[in-house]
């Protein structure tokens, strides 16, 4: 039996915390969803997660925060981040420190699976 | 008396039988009646004896108060035993103690020679009483009952003691009272007699008073008698008897053994009598016969003595003898009597008067004066020697001076011998004695009847006088030599309306023109001081506010030395004389002027006779030389300048064709100095029959100067229309009477209309804006009747309905006749206005560019505010696809997704909505406005900016206040505005929190204030100043616009906006403005 791949999804924002991992499962992975990056953090599933869906902007830790922390733990999640502030300077910078993707919202389902994707194939 | 022994029965018999003996013998009254303790113990033991059937019954009885203790003994006759009751005691206290109470209940005691039982009973509670000893030989005693009577009677004594005790105490508590009641019964009596003896005593002492006094009496170095009420002579000290030599019988007929001089016998009886009647004091100098029968002087004093209630009691008379001193007077009088030779001879009327004031002596010339003999002037204070008028008066001042002993000096109508009443004046003075005492009264009389009358005629003559003068036309006044006026007759009053104590002193200067008032005190002090009557013109203010022309008159009074007591004047109206004067004046001033100031000259030429007949001053009005002209119409004709001969050449053709050949041309000469000048000359043409000039008569005047300043005036009109026009300010005056209007070009062209045309309020009219003309009409209806200056703005609409605004301000003055006219200046304000509000049009767009700029700052928060809920749109309706697309559909999974899309879809339109009210153009600019409530939607626009920016934002809102009156949008912009301002300011700052606090709170009372706090960078106090400039701005992509635009809205909302630095780090925005209810 092959395990889905997990993908931890995390936004302080409720909507999306309701309907991206409904997506994401229609597209065949296993989800698992936080509303910090501190609870992510601290969670068991932690070490089983194949790829990070993040928000950039969040109350306490952000997004590439997050990304420095998981980095700092030697925790090599591949990380997408979700921003709905539409800033090619700040999307070039997150690329720039190892990102595999910044998508604006909204963005597409197609969109998301390509970024998804990457992700699960740059480790694999 | 049996014994019994034995049956209980027989024994409680036996028992109550003593016991009634014992009631019986005990409560007997005679018993007791007595009362005496011996008694009662006596008829104790006797019964205790016999009713007990005892040996031996003893009773001692404790001493009482004042009597000695009683002891008694009975004893049996059947035994042998010491009959006295002290051995019965120093046996018992031998053999029982001292103390009968510590005695045994009974005991066996050998007394004498028997055994026998003793048994004390103690008679009071605790033997207080004393104590009875009963004894029997008895094996058996005391039996029960025994005990119980003896018990029993002890009871009994005790009380009838106790009764006893209490009688005798009473009975000794009375005899005291008796033995008290003696004693002082006793005491009283030897009271009594002390007092009689005391009463005796005194009397002797008065006795020996009465004889001591009259001891005093007699010793007194004097005569003095002493009387009771009645005057009767009761008694008088030896030296009395011993001086009249009489005794005291004798001396009581005073009245009529020649005691009294007979002479003076009349008035010591009268005033006695007198004296003695009403109680006051006498004082009488009499003569009284010595023992050796000489008659000597004395004064005879008598004085009342009064006891407590006011009642004479006696009086006291004391009699001096004077003799020495009455013959040094009589000396006097004698010396006095060879004066009256003297007197006689005076040529005054002389009269003497003792010192209480009757008449002694008069000269002969009084006598003489008065006709009446010296018995007939003593009346003169009841006949009609004084006239009825003064002699009330008189009399009063010459009784005082008699009293007071002072001079007098009365003034008196007094009948002469003929029957004629004169004016005396009277002097009086006192003659003293050598010891200070007056002894005459030396009265002069002086006939002041003449002087009276000058005096008369001179206040009569002063009367008429200042009738006179109040009666005469002309204004009448004196005055002290200090200039001052103490007089003004009726009519000069009258003129200045002035009471006489306003006018007084120098108040009536006040009235003098003020022109005048100088020179005239100057006039008036030289004419005081040259002592010599003088003159000065003034005018005068009249009590109707005219001033007329006086001239003033001066006179001075002097005394019979020269020497000047005061100034008599008149004031003479002369204005009429004046303006004669003056318009006399004005005439020849004219003529002068005429002459010589306005250089007209005056000429009679006969052209034609060659012969100069003009002035000097004619020559000099066409540049010649005084004498140079040689008369000839040529010469004359050579000075006019040459451009203006055509002027001349036509006035004289005009004169000879009129009847009367006036002539009158304004032309110019030209001098032999080559300068212009103007002439104006006007008279008449005489032509001879071939209609040459003959003669001409006129003058000619140099009207260079008017020429100029006509010239000259031209100009500026010239010029002011220039500047009116230039300035777009019109004029105009209106003459409100008449409605006569007049403007200036400007004033025209402002309204547009053709200038010169006649303006009239209607034309106005025409062209004011029909919403402007209830205004104009008002502002015509006001300066009708007003007369103060008004500024008004108003409209005007041209014919092309372009609207002017116009500013005029108008200024009201009367003109010569006083009629009420308006000067006035109107400014076409209308590009002013125009300006204004394109100003205010451009401040309104630079708001709205801001506000776009701000909204260009905020398309990042708008996106992320659109596109979080667009994210949750997308996402699901692409989860909704698949899952309805898969087989089977999952339907339930495809519900949950599209109601996330809706709710997701509403949370994007309320973002729009909260934008589009954000930056809508139409706000309501007055309605209460929440400023929490607007604050708190301008944080939700940022929240997500300043997390991103990682801005802590603390927002700090007041519960409670009051709403604000404003523009809830513009508020909200400037609340924006400050947010985005503070977060700007911190973007760079690493090392400490990015904290952003937004506070709002009550401003006192009736502000609410609303600050925002950094932690940024803070203010460049040198750049403090132009914060709130446009276009200044810290940020490398600010516009600078932001606080300019910020401020101009509080103010708008009158409020204010400022800045200060934090105490820490960073800055502090706040704006204010007042609540609803606030001002």
């Amino acid at each position: 039996m092959t395990t889905l791949p997990l993908i931890s999804v995390v936004d302080d924002d409720e909507s999306v915390r309701e309907s991206l991992p409904d997506l994401l499962r229609e597209l065949g992975f296993e989800v698992q969803a936080f509303s910090s990056a501190e609870e992510f953090l601290a969670s068991e599933r932690l070490g089983q997660t194949r790829c990070l869906v993040t928000d950039v902007a969040m109350p306490g830790m952000t997004g590439p925060d997050l990304q420095r922390e998981l980095a700092r733990r030697r925790q090599e999640i591949p990380v997408v981040f979700i921003t709905a502030h539409r800033d090619e300077s700040t999307r070039r910078r997150l690329m720039e420190l190892g990102a595999v993707e910044c998508l604006f919202k909204p963005f597409s389902e197609t969109a998301l699976s390509e970024a998804v994707n990457a992700a699960l194939g740059s480790t694999s | 008396m049996e014994m019994r022994l034995g049956h209980p029965a027989e024994e409680i018999k036996h028992l109550e039988r003593r016991i009634n003996d014992l009631i019986c013998a005990i409560a007997d009254p005679a018993v007791w009646s007595g009362g005496e303790q011996s008694e009662i113990a006596h008829t104790l033991l006797d019964v205790l004896l016999n009713t007990l059937d005892l040996d031996l019954a003893y009773v001692r009885l404790k001493d009482l108060v004042g009597q000695s203790p009683i002891e008694m003994l009975r004893v049996a006759q059947s035994v042998s035993l010491p009959t006295e009751p002290q051995e019965i005691r120093e046996l018992l206290n031998r053999r029982l103690g001292d103390d009968p109470r510590k005695w045994p209940e009974q005991e066996r005691v050998t007394v004498g020679d028997n055994e026998m039982t003793v048994v004390p009973v103690w008679l009071g509670l605790q033997g207080e009483i004393g104590v009875i000893v009963a004894a029997s030989r008895r094996e058996d005693f005391p039996r029960q009952s025994e005990k119980l009577v003896l018990s029993v009677a002890a009871n009994q004594v005790a009380i009838g003691l106790q009764a006893s005790r209490l009688l005798s105490e009473q009975r000794r508590v009375a005899d005291e009272r008796v033995a008290q009641k003696t004693q002082e019964l006793d005491a009283a009596n030897e009271a009594l007699q002390k007092e009689a003896a005391e009463r005796r005593r005194a009397e002797e002492a008065l006795r020996e008073t009465e004889r001591e006094s009259r001891l005093i009496l007699d010793n007194i170095p004097g005569l003095v008698g002493l009387l009771p009420a009645t005057g009767y002579v009761e008694v008088v000290n030896r030296q009395l008897l011993d001086y009249f030599g009489q005794t005291l019988e004798e001396l009581r007929h005073w009245g009529t053994n020649g005691t009294v001089h007979p002479e003076d016998l009349p008035h010591v009886a009268d005033v006695f009598a007198r004296s003695i009647e009403t109680g006051t004091p006498y004082n009488i100098v009499q003569r009284f016969r010595r023992s050796d029968g000489v008659y000597r002087w004395f004064e005879n004093r008598g004085f009342p003595l009064r006891d407590a209630e006011g009642r004479v009691t006696r009086w006291c008379v004391l009699l001096t003898d004077i003799d020495e001193r009455k013959r040094a007077e009589d000396a006097l009088l004698e010396s006095e009597l060879d004066s009256r030779l003297i007197v006689d001879s005076i040529p005054g009327l002389i009269a003497v008067f003792a010192p209480g004031g009757e008449l002694e002596f008069v000269n002969r010339q009084i006598v003489e004066y008065f006709g009446k003999t010296l018995e007939e002037l003593k009346r003169w204070g009841n006949d009609d020697t004084t006239h009825p008028d003064d002699l009330p008066r008189i009399v009063e001042l010459f009784t005082h001076a008699m009293a007071s002993g002072e001079p007098f000096e009365l003034e008196s109508r007094a009948r002469r011998f003929d029957g004629v009443y004169h004016w005396v004046q009277s002097r009086g003075y006192p003659l003293r004695g050598a010891d200070g005492q007056i002894v005459r009264w030396y009265n002069l009389i002086i006939d002041i009847d003449e002087r009276k009358h000058a005096e008369e005629a001179l206040a009569a003559s002063e009367r008429n006088l200042k009738l006179t003068i109040d009666t005469i036309p002309a204004l009448a006044w004196s005055a002290g030599t200090d200039g001052s006026a103490d007089f003004f007759n009726q009519h000069y009053l009258d003129y200045l309306g002035f009471t006489a104590e306003e006018a007084g002193g120098w108040g009536w200067t006040a009235a003098v023109h003020a022109d005048d008032l100088n020179s005239l005190a100057e006039t008036w002090d030289s004419i005081r001081a040259s002592e010599a009557t003088g003159e000065a013109e003034a005018r005068l203010r009249r009590h109707d506010g005219e001033y007329r022309w006086f001239l003033f008159r001066a006179n001075p009074l002097r005394d019979e030395q020269g020497n000047i007591v005061k100034w008599y004047g008149t004031n003479t109206d002369i204005t009429e004389r004046r303006l004669a004067v003056e318009r006399l004046q004005a005439k020849q001033d004219l003529l002068e002027l005429a002459q010589k100031s306005a250089r007209a000259m005056a000429f009679d030429w006969y052209p034609q006779q060659k012969i100069n007949t003009w002035s000097p001053e004619q020559e000099a009005l066409h540049g010649m030389a005084p004498g140079s002209f040689d008369g000839t119409y040529q010469s004359w004709k050579k000075t006019i300048y040459p451009p203006d001969w055509p002027v001349v050449y036509k006035a004289i053709e005009d004169a000879r064709a009129t009847e009367n050949g006036e002539v009158a041309a304004e032309f110019r000469v030209q001098w032999p100095d080559g300068s212009i000048h103007w002439l104006l000359t006007k008279g008449q043409m005489f032509f001879d029959d071939e209609g040459k000039p003959l003669r001409m008569v006129g003058f000619t005047s140099d009207i260079t100067t008017r020429k100029l300043a006509e010239e000259d005036l031209r100009r500026s009109e010239a010029f002011l229309a220039e500047a009116q026009r230039l300035s777009s300010i019109g004029s105009f005056s209106w003459r409100v009477a008449t409605d006569e209007i007049t403007w200036s070009e400007q004033l025209y062209r402002i309204y547009e209309l053709e200038v010169g045309v006649p303006v009239t309020l209607e034309l106005i009219r025409t062209r004011v804006h029909p919403d402007d003309l209830t205004l104009y009409e008002k502002m015509v209806e006001e300066a009708r009747q007003g007369g103060d200056d008004f500024e008004w703005h108003y409209r005007l609409m041209m014919p092309d309905h372009s609207i002017k605004y116009l500013h005029a301000v108008a200024h009201a003055t009367r003109d010569h006749d006083g009629e009420l006219e308006y000067i006035a200046a109107v400014q076409d304000v209308t590009e002013r206005r125009l300006s204004e509000e394109a100003l205010g049009r451009l401040r309104s767009e630079l708001a709205h560019v801001s506000r776009v700029a701000t909204l260009g700052a905020l398309t990042a928060s708008i996106a992320h505010e659109v596109n979080q809920p667009l994210a949750g749109i997308i996402t699901n309706a692409s989860t909704c696809q698949r899952m309805l697309g898969a087989d089977p559909p999952n339907l339930d999974g495809a519900r949950e997704t599209v109601r996330r899309t809706i709710r997701d879809g509403h949370r994007a339109a309320d973002v729009i909505t909260r934008l589009r009210a954000l930056f809508s153009r139409n706000g309501d600019p007055s309605e209460p406005v929440d400023i929490n409530e607007a604050t708190r939607e301008v944080i939700a626009l940022l929240q997500s900016e300043f997390q991103r920016s990682g801005i802590i934002l603390r927002a700090e809102l007041a519960l409670d206040l009051p709403p604000v009156t404003g523009d809830r949008i513009q508020l909200q912009q400037v609340v924006l505005n400050l947010l985005r301002n503070a977060a700007d300011a911190m973007v760079n700052i690493q090392e400490r929190p990015r904290q952003l606090v937004i506070r709002t709170e009550l401003d006192g009372g009736d502000h609410v204030r609303l600050s925002v706090q950094d932690a940024g960078i803070g203010i460049d106090p040198q750049a403090a100043d132009r914060l709130f400039d446009a276009f200044y701005t810290t940020k490398d992509d600010g516009m600078g616009i932001g606080l300019y635009v910020s401020r101009s809205i509080i103010e708008r909302h009158r409020g204010r906006l400022w800045a200060e630095a934090n105490e820490g780090v960073g800055a502090t925005f706040s704006f204010s403005i007042p609540c609803v209810h606030g001002d």
